[in-house]
């Protein structure tokens, strides 16, 4: 590899050994020029978080030296890197969930008035760069209260706060509203007329195709290619990644819907403020159909999946599964009348992070006949049920045993999918189900969705990603401000711009239309 | 070897290690304080193993602490740091002194005794888990508050009704015969209790690790939200923890009485149930490790006693070496350095780097 002296950067002959022996890198080279958007991509466990933490100095490479602005560098932590001009918005949150977003933003940097932190300067400034770059939030609530989407706007607040020259952003529009990705684009690109360079890791292909240059491939901790994004296709770049052709879409007969088996009645869930989060909703979701809930990130979908699956409590209405009033009934109970749920946050509630793999899979079932006997956990079932899930559902990790702490972000979400979908569910809430998984998994995650749908399951799917709602659901409604703004029973009839106007409240279906998808 | 089992290994040594500096920086200490320094360390570190009575004193004073570590553990492992294990240690041993005045048949009595204990250890144990649970009252000061209230209730129980006035110092009256433990090794005092902490040890591991109860317990422990979200029951999880943890330091208790003892005479709380939470922390709350540590803190203690008695240096040395021992463990990061080098070169093989 040649050294390349107008490159920014330089990482050079990369190798990175985790303490549990496993090799994340590999030689890896990656170069990036002043003022590019480069895209990092490749499968779930390729390396590119890792690589990414090496430069911000969170992990110490084995080998392989790092140029910066032609200088050799070797930052002992993060804060090196930050001093240097480097920010980093991880896949994983680094928020301090008690505190709020304003404190969060200037944590480290906090704006101080005779020696105290000055929390208005705070919240001013946190305000000023949301309503600068469009990424909304209330500088004043805590972050215990967020949903996923708007805690990761807290995080690309963080670094933006930090005014970073190189800006490496570890997929941060995993979580994000079409519309809010495309506002991001826009001040990324700005950015980048600024000469700051920014580093953008996304397994949506479209995405690298609209905002970025150059990319680099790793594959398998190797770096494979490097290539410039004009001309390219999204089917080029994912032979590219994978080294084959692979099937992008998914195809699927139309539903054949049945009865409700989950039904919600005038749904009220208020949240921590007070306020009717789910304001007085109605639906069903029949057996063999799977129904997309499109929407706004924060419109009351958090506080809907929440409610279904008995984690919190709602102030009135009615919710029915399988036939029963789920009222008062535990989790357990729920999950025994064949309900399953994908949570949008799999570091919380999706995993055990310092549990094995195997003892992550069985978090549901543990109890049960087959998995263990006279009390004692049946291992030998346990361990073998574990291994067909993981070569089923593509997990990357080195065996059962370890810790789901040590799996890269996509073979996370794969453990916590294959536990739910294993569960052969009568009713499954798949909330942002393929969440950091790459475009190979993702498509093999809907098309199990849908053939759990023709075994006859009741899918509810909530996703931010509005062509995962429109390919996979058979039918759509379109959440608004706690309230269904529109019911589509037939998903081939809507389209992302039709969508785009109920979810921003410009348009509302008359009360008849809605309650069609009550299926009375 | 794989890098599994170096991670293993290396959580072992960083035990050891923990202990080896421990003893230097006690040897240090002994060096700056003795006349006779020579005479000190060996007394110390050898006197243990010099006579089969000094070695059954390391082995009677190991066994009441694998009760207690162990139930420790078990609470540790939902994340419950239970300070109540004091006041059940001492309770449970009062109750057990009770029913040891009371006439009963041979086999019965200590099985009987032993199972009161149990329930008390239990029921003192599971008081801040449903406090907490109940309330949200901190386990820590409910805790601290119950081992006061065990300190006062054992010793009217002591002064009002298993008071002996012809003993001549206070004390209960003499146990019944029939509840007394078999010695197992002549020429010491070690008896039974001994293998019924074995029991203990294996069912606690088996309890923890391969049991539902166990799984749910654990899973709890590391990730409450997820315990929650998957449907398990975590308040009943924290409570049968404290009850099974509870029962078997009471257990402990009981039998420490029917072993050791022939009346009940502590008017204070032993430092068993504070001895439980160390060695827990030592074993990392793994049962399997806690007769080890509790060996290890039974030895040092054995160890100092002699020395006291042999040299010029005084006994308190011990707490300082429990002390550095504890911060030793405490601080992870100490051979974090060593372990990742015995990794990598393990995985350089593999990459040819
Ligand atoms: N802390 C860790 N300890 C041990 N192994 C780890 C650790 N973190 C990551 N790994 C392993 O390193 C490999 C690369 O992980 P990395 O997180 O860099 O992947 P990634 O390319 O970011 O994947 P994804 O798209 O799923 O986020 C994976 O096989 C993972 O299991
Ligand atoms: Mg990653």
């Amino acid at each position: 590899m040649v050294f390349e002296l107008t490159s920014i950067l330089a990482m050079q002959g990369i190798t990175k050994i985790y303490p549990n022996g496993l090799i994340a890198n590999r030689d890896v080279d990656f170069m990036v020029e002043k003022g590019e958007i480069h895209a990092l991509i490749g499968e779930n466990g390729a390396g590119k978080t890792t690589l990414m933490k090496i430069l911000f100095g969170a992990e110490q490479p084995e080998r392989g030296t790092v140029h910066l602005r032609g200088e050799p560098i070797n930052f002992s932590g993060p804060m090196e890197a930050i001093k240097a001009g480097i920010g980093m918005v991880y896949q994983h949150f680094m928020l301090v969930e008690s505190m709020t977003v304003a404190e969060n933003v200037v944590l480290g940097l906090e704006p101080c008035k005779w020696g105290l932190i000055n929390i208005e300067e705070a919240q001013r400034r946190t305000l000023e760069i949301s309503k600068q770059y469009n990424l909304n939030v209330d500088p004043k609530a805590r972050i215990m209260d967020l949903s996923i989407g708007q805690k990761q706007k807290v995080e690309i607040l963080k670094v933006l706060y930090r005014k970073a020259e190189i800006l490496i952003l570890d997929e941060p529009t995993a979580v994000l509203t079409p519309q809010e990705t495309r506002e991001l684009f826009v001040q990324l690109k700005e950015m980048k007329e600024k000469g700051i360079t920014v580093i953008f890791i996304s397994h949506k292909l479209k995405e690298i195709v609209e905002l970025c240059d150059r990319l680099t491939v790793l594959r398998r901790g190797e770096s494979v290619a490097r290539a410039s994004v004009a001309g390219i296709t999204e089917s080029e770049i994912s032979k590219l990644m994978l080294g084959q052709e692979v099937q992008l879409g998914v195809e699927k007969e139309s539903a054949k819907p049945g009865a409700p088996s989950l039904r919600v009645k005038n749904l009220i869930v208020r949240n921590d403020e007070g306020r009717n989060a789910v304001n007085d909703i109605s639906f069903g979701v029949r057996n063999g159909e799977i129904l997309g809930i499109a929407g706004v990130e924060g419109n009351g979908q958090t506080e809907l999946a929440m409610a279904i699956s008995g984690l919190t409590k709602y102030a009135a209405g009615i919710v029915e599964i399988a036939g029963k009033d789920i009222r008062g009934a535990s989790v357990r109970g729920i999950r025994e009348l064949g309900f399953s749920h994908i949570p949008e946050d799999r570091m919380t509630y999706g995993a055990c992070a310092f549990a094995g793999v195997y003892e992550n899979l069985i978090s549901d079932r543990y109890y049960k006949k087959g998995y263990s006997k006279y009390g004692l956990l049946q291992s030998n079932h346990i361990n073998s049920e574990g291994d067909e899930l993981i070569s089923g559902y593509y997990i990357k990790c080195r065996s059962g045993r370890e810790p789901v702490l040590s799996l890269s972000g996509g073979n996370i979400q794969k453990v916590v999918v294959a536990r739910e979908c294993s569960a052969v569910p009568g009713v499954l809430l798949a909330n942002q189900p393929t969440r950091g998984i790459d475009v190979m998994a993702a498509g093999f995650v809907r098309r199990k969705l849908i053939a759990m749908r023709d075994t006859g399951a009741a899918i509810l799917l909530i996703s931010a990603d509005i062509d995962e709602v429109l390919e996979v659901s058979d039918s759509i409604i379109v959440m608004q401000n706690g309230k269904i703004a529109a019911y589509f029973s037939d998903a081939t009839q809507a389209t992302a711009e039709i969508l785009g106007e109920y979810m921003l409240g410009l348009k509302t279906q008359t009360t008849e239309e809605i309650r069609r998808v009550f299926h009375e | 070897m794989n890098s599994r089992n170096i991670e293993n290994l290396v959580n072992i040594l960083k035990t050891l290690m923990a202990v080896v500096v421990s003893y230097a920086i006690a040897a240090v200490i002994i060096m700056l304080v003795s006349d006779m320094p020579q005479q000190a360390i060996s007394s110390f570190s050898m006197g243990p193993f010099s006579t089969l009575r000094r070695f059954g004193n390391v082995i009677e004073g190991m066994i009441p602490i694998i009760f207690t570590g162990i139930g420790v553990s078990i609470m540790l492992s939902i994340r419950f740091f239970n300070l109540a294990v004091s006041g059940a240690f001492y309770m449970s041993a009062i109750i057990a002194s009770a029913i040891a005045l009371i006439p009963m048949s041979v086999g019965l009595h200590p099985i009987v005794g032993i199972f009161l204990g149990g329930i008390t250890g239990a029921a003192i144990c599971v008081l801040p888990a449903l406090l907490k649970a109940k309330w949200g009252i901190n386990e820590v000061v409910s805790a601290l508050m119950f081992n006061f209230v065990a300190t006062f209730i054992g010793s009217y129980i002591l002064r009002f009704v298993l008071f002996d006035p012809m003993a001549g110092f206070m004390a209960s009256r003499v146990f019944q015969d029939t509840v007394r433990l078999p010695l197992l090794i002549q020429g010491t005092r070690v008896h039974v209790g001994l293998i019924l902490a074995g029991v203990v040890t294996v069912f606690a591991y088996i309890f923890l690790y391969h049991s539902k109860w166990g799984y749910s317990i654990r899973m709890t422990g590391m990730n409450k939200s997820f315990a929650i979200f998957s449907g398990i029951g975590v308040s009943w999880a924290t409570i049968f923890a404290t009850v099974i943890g509870g029962f078997i330091v009471g257990v402990g208790g009981a039998s420490e009485m029917y072993g050791m003892f022939t009346r009940f005479q502590w008017t204070d709380l032993p430092t068993t149930g504070f001895d439980g939470v160390m060695v827990a922390a030592m074993a990392r709350r793994n049962p399997a490790l806690i007769p080890i540590a509790a060996f290890f803190l039974s030895y040092i203690r054995v160890g100092a006693d002699i020395m006291a008695r042999s040299s010029d240096v005084a006994q308190e040395i011990v707490a300082v070496i429990q002390a550095i021992i504890i911060m030793m463990i405490g601080a992870e990061a100490l051979l974090a350095g060593l372990k990742k080098r015995a990794i990598l070169k393990n995985s350089a093989k593999e990459v040819n780097v």
